[in-house]
């Protein structure tokens, strides 16, 4: 794990109760897990700001990066604990309300992490239709029907910062779809040998 | 049956049962006993279970925590019959059953969870991949759209179930207050416009932009030199033009002002400017000139303020001198000066002496004490040292403690393993032996129905003899009979006789069958005497008097 001086200086001198009285505190670190979490700030920040803002806007970022630092790294919550008291000079109590909203949105924040770095689109349906050519001015027009396959994928769309639907559409013949359709069985039989290997 | 009951012991004994050690067989068990074992076994298969390991002496107590421990055992699926007698009133051949269907349990319960213990990364890596692809499989399946992040919950982990919400790793500079900085001007830029953290990127983008520093180069420097060198190669085209435009103008003022002067007449400027020059020496000598004078009046000023402060040292001297004088000149002063002069000097003589008798002494306690001093430092050394000695003892030990507690405690994981082992090779060794016995008593078997089938055959031979030699005698008789009366006698005899024969082999096998009927009876008045019916019965009667007076007492209570 690292964890840079300058988070562990802003973190440790945070720790004076005139600069951040305990109420502030907890409501900051209530706000810190709501926003990795991926929901918006419970409290207003600029209600929490007193007299030194700085202070205060410093402490927030550190408490951000190194919260998700921890759960990057797997920590225990005895690590935490330990790290917080020993290297930030945490009071106990401030430890122990830190400690109990990490492991309260720990899977909330993994799940933030998973979502950061590109993949494959999701795919979560598919429309499909048949269609026969009757008669065409081209000679040597492909036998059979004509199958036209939309499937519907979930991708991250960066400009309304949320996922959307795409289509991915192609047209093929029979035997080209019969490829595809083994190659998906392929697929699933794989699955389910793995499956049965570990049941 | 001995090593079913070894077994059965032994394994009570590994559940840390207390049995004594003289207890080798069920036969020794009391109802006690039974309790406790069976509470152990209990306990050991489902380990919520808080179970009562001795007997109260209370008759309606007893009979409760019986009864609960035989639902128990019957819960777990004993089918056999099963109350509160057999635990009371113990038998041995139902206990042994009903401890033989308790250790089973107990076995295949460990061995359960014997495998499960795996260490290292990969392995445990491994299972838990396992474990997610097991859960991810059994569970339903749900429309992603309502998958926050593309994660579902479920008891206590999470399954992936698509990316398709992933957002590519794009960081954003962030501008984050620093505290150890004095600058006014950026502290009063942090305090009051800075926005938040979370304000300055969106929110996608805030995790990796707090977790990774991809925009920010830590060599200054080098991007500086790298800017550089790329305006360089990018202006290498454009140099010839600027080169052009720049020396243009140039010329053309050059030009303007040789064509402004050429304007004058030359004596006259040559003239003015020669003027200039011989002016322009002459200032600047004279202010050197006045420089010098400046510092030559600094100097003599100087030398004046001395002169003047000697000049009051020898004044304030003669001064002191004349009035000396003035008093030296008279006789009795002179003498009374002498005086003072040698009462003096004696007194400083005298006061010499006092100090070396003051001072000696002193000295002398000084120096030993310095002696003293010199001591102990060395002695404190030497304890400083043994200390720092210890200290590092100390180290030393706890490192070994640590050590040693680490090894014991591989030790013991492998000591528990090696337990498994012996008891199961112990196990494959009594069942060896078990094998071994049963074949030696096939082997008795097969010898003895061998002997039975011989005999049989034997009597075979003999009826077949018998009746043989009877109808041989029987035919040379007949023969006879027709011409002599004693031969028709004797054939009648014989007749008789052949009778009697019969009806005796009859009796013989009559009484082999009656002798095998009385030894299964026998067997059977055993079996019901091993029973102890009658003890039993004393004892229910005694146990039931013992309730009738406690819930008389109970009565009488109330």
């Amino acid at each position: 794990m690292k964890i840079s001086e300058k988070w562990k200086h802003s973190l440790t001198s945070s720790q004076n109760i005139n600069l951040i009285p305990d109420a502030t505190y907890k409501k900051l670190v209530e706000n810190c897990f709501a926003v990795l979490t991926g929901r918006d700030e419970i409290h207003s920040m600029n209600s929490l700001y007193s007299s030194k803002p700085d202070i205060v806007k410093e402490f927030y970022a550190a408490l951000l990066s190194v919260s998700a630092e921890f759960v990057r790294c797997n920590l225990t919550k005895e690590e935490i604990a330990q790290f917080l008291t020993s290297s930030c000079n945490f009071t106990q109590p401030r430890t122990n309300l830190f400690v109990e909203h990490i492991e309260k949105s720990r899977i909330g924040i993994e799940a933030s992490l998973l979502n950061i770095g590109g993949s494959l689109p999701h795919l979560t349906d598919a429309k499909w239709k048949i269609d026969y050519i009757v008669k065409s001015n081209v000679v040597d027009q492909p036998e059979g029907p004509l199958f036209r396959v939309s499937l519907i994928t979930e991708e991250y769309d960066a400009e309304a910062q949320c996922k959307k639907l795409k289509n991915v559409n192609f047209t093929c013949t029979s035997q080209e779809l019969q490829d595809l359709v083994y190659k998906l069985k392929d697929a699933v039989r794989h699955c389910s040998t793995l499956h049965n290997h570990i049941l | 049956m001995e090593e079913v009951d070894k077994i059965i012991i032994d394994s009570l004994k590994q559940l840390e049962c207390d049995i004594s050690e003289d207890v080798e067989h069920l036969k020794q068990f009391d109802a006690d006993m039974v309790v406790s074992a069976i509470s152990t076994c209990l306990e050991a298969v489902t380990p919520d279970l808080n179970l009562p390991k001795r007997l109260p002496p209370s008759m309606s107590a007893r009979l409760n925590i019986a009864s609960d421990l035989a639902q128990q055992i019957k819960s777990l699926g004993f089918k056999g019959d099963m109350g509160y007698q057999t635990i009371l009133y113990c038998n041995e051949v139902e206990v042994r059953r009903v401890l033989m269907f308790l250790i089973e349990r107990l076995s295949r319960e460990t061995i359960k969870t014997a495998p499960v213990e795996q260490t290292g990364y990969v392995p445990r890596l491994v299972k838990k991949i396992e474990e997610n692809v097991k859960k991810s499989l059994t569970q339903t399946w749900i429309p992603s759209s309502l998958i926050h992040y593309g994660v579902r919950e479920c008891d206590g982990g999470y399954t992936v179930s698509s990316f398709g919400n992933c957002c590519p790793l794009y960081t954003v500079p962030l501008a984050i207050p620093d505290s150890k900085s004095d600058d006014e001007v950026l502290k009063e830029y942090w305090i009051h416009t800075i926005p938040d953290v979370t304000k300055q990127c969106p929110g996608r983008t805030l995790i990796p932009s707090l977790l990774f520093k991809d925009t920010e180069f830590t060599e200054k420097l080098n991007l500086l030199d790298a800017i550089k060198k790329q305006s360089e190669v990018v202006s290498v085209s454009g140099i010839p033009n600027d080169i052009e435009i720049n020396i243009l103008p140039q010329d053309r003022h050059k030009e303007l002002t040789e064509q402004s002067v050429q304007k004058l007449p030359d004596s006259k400027i040559d003239d003015l400017v020669t003027e200039v020059e011989t002016i322009k020496t002459q200032f600047l000598s004279l202010q050197e000139a006045i420089k010098n004078n400046e510092l030559q009046l600094s100097q003599i000023r100087n030398m004046k303020n001395e002169e003047q402060e000697v000049l009051k040292d020898t004044l304030s001297k003669i001064k002191l001198k004349t009035k000396t004088l003035a008093v030296i000149n008279k006789e009795e002063n002179m003498a009374k000066l002498k005086n003072i002069v040698q009462n003096a000097s004696d007194r400083l003589v005298e006061l010499a002496n006092q100090w070396n008798q003051v001072q000696t002494p002193l000295l002398d306690e000084y120096r030993s004490l310095q002696n003293t001093l010199t001591s102990d430092e060395i002695k404190l050394q030497e304890e400083q040292s043994k200390l720092e000695d210890v200290k590092d003892t100390h180290q030393k030990l706890i490192e070994d403690l640590k050590e040693k507690s680490i090894l014991e405690q591989t030790l013991m994981q492998k000591y528990q393993q090696m337990n498994r082992n012996n008891n199961r090779s112990a196990y494959t060794r009594r069942i060896l032996e078990i094998i071994g016995n049963i074949r030696k008593q096939n082997n008795e078997i097969q010898k003895v129905l061998k002997d039975t089938r011989e005999t049989q055959k034997e009597i075979n031979n003999l009826t077949g003899q018998v009746d043989r030699s009877f109808t041989l005698s029987e035919e040379l008789i007949f023969a006879d009979a027709k011409h002599d009366e004693t031969a028709r006698r004797a054939y009648k005899l014989l007749a008789s006789l052949r009778d009697e024969c019969s009806s005796i082999l009859k009796a013989v096998s009559e009484l082999g069958l009656s002798e095998r009927e009385s030894r299964n009876l026998q067997e059977q008045i055993d079996t019901e005497k091993s029973k102890e019916v009658a003890v039993k019965l004393n004892r229910v009667y005694t146990d039931l008097e013992q309730i009738q007076k406690e819930t008389q007492v109970l009565l009488n209570q109330t």
